[in-house]
């Protein structure tokens, strides 16, 4: 569900998104256990529909970001990334577990032309 | 801690699916198996399948196509785990909730590979697996550095690199 305009994930809750655009960024991320602070490459990516609505609260329209640090989530959708195939695709993407445990589930779904 | 593996399986299964399935829906990291009805009856729907997922093996992918459902599996290394894992998990797609709504569909399944010895390709025929090889130019690069893994040339270099990234506080 949106929180802000960030895309966050509730475990066992699928979300259907559809992407616009994506960019790659570099982060600083600490990390929790160590408390070292390291560079991490990020993988944005631009929701302009969720769970099928173009609109959110408010009617207006749905512009959020799906910030992703998970490789395991960013190698699945790698693969839409050039020529930005994922404009004709939906994604249902399920979260579970958490931390280090933390799986991703993604279900590629072709859109329909008129969609 | 430096990382000594490469995630190479997830983006050559997502490839390959988008190269071949493109035109259908498929699932990737599919939770298999039944959950407890006696769960799903005190907890709910959603709330037994989040307790039950740590217990349930997970497929590669599942491609859903209009009479059947397609297992996949993806392996760089250990391509014969992939392969005994096949007629297991096909034996579970009966019971997955998740997939209840696709059923009845037949099930077919693909072991895919960068390359394949002789003689997976024979534990495949048998298995009832068909074996696929998907091996774009980075795809070779990984499987020529399997193919040099052990060496003791390799090994000493790849020390070096990692002892190195940890002298830097690389990772």
């Amino acid at each position: 569900m949106p929180l802000q305009n960030y895309v966050t994930f509730q475990s066992g809750v699928p979300e259907r998104l559809h992407f616009t655009d994506h960019a790659y960024e570099q982060v600083t991320i600490t990390d929790p256990r160590t408390g070292r602070a390291g560079l991490r490459n990020r993988l944005s990516m631009t929701v302009d529909e969720i769970n099928g609505s173009k609109t959110g609260a408010g009617g207006l329209p749905v512009i959020a970001s799906l910030s992703v640090l998970a490789s395991g989530l960013e190698e699945k959708l790698a693969a839409y990334l050039p020529g930005k195939t994922y404009l004709g695709y939906d994604f249902i993407i399920t979260k579970s577990g958490v931390g280090d445990l933390t799986r991703y589930s993604v279900q590629v779904i072709p859109r329909s032309p008129t969609a | 801690m430096a990382r000594k593996s490469r995630q190479v399986e997830t983006r050559m299964l997502s490839e390959y699916l988008l190269a071949n399935y493109g035109k259908f829906s498929f699932i990737l990291d599919v939770p298999l198996g039944n959950v407890s009805e006696g769960l799903m009856a005190s907890q709910g729907y959603q709330a037994a399948i989040n307790a039950a997922r740590p217990f349930r093996p997970r497929a590669d992918a599942v491609v859903i196509l209009p009479r059947y459902l397609l297992l996949v599996e993806a392996k760089v290394w250990n391509a014969v785990n992939g392969l005994a894992k096949l007629p297991l998990y096909k034996s579970l797609l009966p019971f997955t909730p998740e997939l209840k709504q696709y059923q009845p569909r037949e099930v077919l399944m693909e072991l895919v590979v960068g390359s394949a010895p002789s003689n997976l390709s024979i534990m495949a025929r048998d298995a009832g697996v068909t074996l696929k090889i998907y091996n774009p130019p980075w795809m070779q690069e990984v499987v020529d550095g399997m193919n040099k893994y052990w060496t003791p040339e390799y090994q000493a270099a790849r020390q070096e690199k990692i002892a190195l990234r940890e002298h830097f506080g690389l990772e």
